[in-house]
């Protein structure tokens, strides 16, 4: 069954928004910003995701402002942590409260937009394609997928092997070092926080365009927190956070079939998070940047 | 004898407001500026959302005077405001406790979960006389939240594991075991829905005015109050959120301190379940337990002190009643409500956290 194009390709369409909000709450974390409130801007993504897309009537556009939007809600948060600074573990509870009102509350009265929205964002199967089953599979994986895959090899390449991913890792792992080698710690962190918000409301968007086709109250459901622990279960790696993205689609889909697998669905989906608190226990706090969570004031 | 036994007067962070108040050792000058910036971030917040609905076409001030009715508008919905800021109070209670020691418990939501789960399975799998049996299934529940939260702990202090990660990890893990439970083993016989049978009638939590589980959530919060208050522990605490390597050089055990205050937190969020599970809902169902542990945060950092966040609770429980009563007689959806809780306590954390206010705030302090 796990060989099976067909699974594939729906753990795929599970493990996209996880992957890139996961990816979104690394680049936070490694700037030294603890991403509670990923839960929020992930919600935020969806919803306006879906409302560009019904609006205009082409899921890209859609996908478009869910990024936009969660670049504002990124920025916002970064007014808060950074700027203020406030308590980044409150005030990201507080904002995701805040942001599931505010998204109930525009679903409930544009919710006429959101329903009649009938979008697709797969890509035809060409012709010269149709008789190569690895071809066919290869056009059927979700575009947003692919995106997700190549934003992932993008921010591991500028993380880990260029100066500006340098700077950014470097506020994560002491703001007073990062300073007296003449970084601008706040400067750095807002424009990590931008991205940050963006990959989250775009994983939004990714949920609602790209796979549910739909906007409900509350639709993420927790996949913010999901995110985060893919963050922890990986380590901080980006390749290991990636792989943590697919092994916790690959668990949802398994739980979404718990009928045909037998057992009861939500013992299933209770695996990742228990995965994530045995790799916490195994392997420590150590690797993490150090200034996660910690507000920085400048004198 | 330790040497400080005799509580010295301590400054770590403002003074709260209302605590202060009621334990008559009052700052007035910190009091009201507390005060004052709780008023302000209420007014605003709620000018912020009165605008929202004004943007799209409703008419704010009915809305607002419907909320304002539905909350003290009859003896009823009082009623319901205190039954349903009990779990509140007590969630922000879960959290007040380890944070002022300086930990983070996300956790209330899955302390809620678990120990209403195991009140559920106690009182209706055995039958003992009902003066037995409720204390007992309390306590149960009791146990399970400081079970759950006890891996945080652990890893915390074992490994350095951040906290708030995994009490969050927790919190669905409960939720997850939770609706495994009532939609497998303890599903009601024969019920399409993911609910647990009902608690009989002679386990529920008696009612004297309202059912006791208030009496005792009241009793658990004033005595919470005057342990951080007054007593070697409570000090012990606050030394340890303020600075936990003077603490440790001062030859205070901190280790055993934070498990203590750390498993009660588990202990009263499970409570909380139990009573809110044997005194109003006799049954755990699907989305029984509403956002009561999030919103207990913000209960607690409104509170910011145990008998502070019964008023802190009573708020929020209340607007929660009367966005009911607004969405009833206005349209107006009432999810309405999570902005009306939310946005004052977003704005009065960033207020309280700027520079400026802490300076004008704390006089005589350094910065």
């Amino acid at each position: 069954m796990m060989l099976d194009p067909e699974f594939i390709i729906s753990a795929l369409r599970v493990a996209t928004p996880l992957i890139i909000v996961a990816l979104g709450v690394l680049v936070a974390e490694l700037a030294g910003i603890l991403f509670l409130c990923v839960e929020g801007v992930m919600l935020c993504g969806a919803l306006f995701g879906m409302l560009g897309a019904a609006y205009f009537g082409d899921p890209w556009i859609g996908v478009a402002c869910g990024l936009a939007v969660g670049i504002s809600a990124g920025l916002l948060c970064a007014a808060l942590f950074v700027w203020v600074p406030a308590d980044q573990v409150v005030i990201g509870l507080a904002f995701n409260i805040a942001a599931l009102g505010l998204t109930s509350f525009v679903f409930r009265i544009m919710t006429g937009v959101v329903k009649n929205s009938s979008i697709s964002m797969a890509w035809p199967v060409p012709e010269w394609a149709a008789d190569h089953p690895v071809l066919v599979f290869l056009f059927q994986v979700p575009p947003l997928a692919w995106v997700a895959a190549g934003l992932f090899i993008i921010a591991a390449y500028l993380l880990f092997r260029s100066a500006p991913g340098l700077m950014l890792r470097s506020v994560g792992q002491s703001v007073e070092a990062a300073t007296s080698a003449g970084l601008d710690v706040l400067r750095v962190r807002t424009v990590a926080m931008a991205i940050a918000g963006g990959l989250a409301g775009l994983g939004g968007a990714a949920l609602t365009v790209g796979w549910v086709h739909s906007f409900s109250a509350n639709i993420t459901a927790g996949r913010g927190f999901i995110a985060l622990a893919v963050v922890y279960f990986g380590r901080w790696y980006p390749g290991w956070t990636f792989l943590g993205g697919l092994l916790f689609g690959v668990g949802e889909v398994l739980g979404l079939n718990a009928q045909v697998l037998g057992g009861n669905s939500h013992l299933y989906l209770m695996v990742p998070y228990i995965l994530t608190i045995i790799v916490l226990g195994m392997t420590g706090g150590g690797r993490g940047p150090r200034e996660v969570a910690r507000p920085y004031e400048r004198d | 004898m330790q040497a400080w036994t005799v509580v010295p007067r301590l400054r770590v962070g403002a003074i709260p407001p209302w605590g202060a108040m009621t334990a008559m050792r009052i700052d007035g000058f910190q009091f009201l500026c507390n005060l004052g910036v709780i008023l302000v971030s209420l007014l605003l917040g709620t000018l912020l959302v009165a605008g929202l609905v004004e943007w799209v076409g409703g008419n704010a001030g009915t809305a607002l005077l419907a909320l304002g009715r539905g909350m003290v508008g009859s003896r009823q919905a009082i009623v319901e405001i205190i039954i349903e800021a009990t779990p509140l109070a007590l969630c922000a209670l879960a959290f007040l406790i380890p944070f002022k020691a300086g930990f983070f418990n996300i956790g209330a939501q899955g302390h809620l979960q678990l120990g209403a789960l195991t009140a559920v399975f106690i009182t209706t799998t055995m039958s003992l006389p009902a003066l037995l049996l409720i204390p007992v299934a309390l306590l149960a529940s009791a146990l399970a939240g400081a079970a759950l939260i006890a891996p945080a702990y652990l890893l915390k202090t074992r490994r350095g594991s951040s906290e708030v990660v995994t009490t969050v990890m927790l919190d669905f893990v409960a939720l997850e075991f939770t609706y495994a439970m009532i939609t497998g083993p303890l599903q009601a016989p024969g019920s399409f829905f993911a609910e647990s049978n009902l608690i009989p009638e002679q386990y529920r939590l008696p009612v004297l005015g309202v059912h006791v589980g208030v009496h005792l959530a009241i009793i658990l919060i004033v005595l919470a109050s005057w342990v951080l208050r007054s007593t070697v522990f409570g000090f012990r605490l606050e030394a340890l959120g303020g600075n936990p390597r003077a603490s440790e050089a001062l030859g205070m055990h901190t280790g055993p301190t934070l498990m203590k205050a750390v498993l009660l937190a588990g202990a009263i969020g499970g409570i909380a379940g139990g009573i809110q599970v044997m005194g109003v809902i006799f049954q755990v169902a699907e989305g029984w337990a509403k956002d009561w542990g999030f919103l207990g945060i913000l209960v607690a950092l409104m509170g910011r002190t145990p008998i502070g966040a019964i008023f802190a609770a009573l708020l929020l429980a209340g607007l929660e009643i009367g966005g009911r009563h607004m969405q009833a007689l206005t349209g107006l959806p009432s999810s309405l409500v999570y902005l009306l809780q939310s946005v004052p306590v977003l704005i009065l954390l960033v207020l309280s956290s700027t520079r400026s206010f802490r300076k004008f705030s704390t006089p005589g302090a350094s910065r």
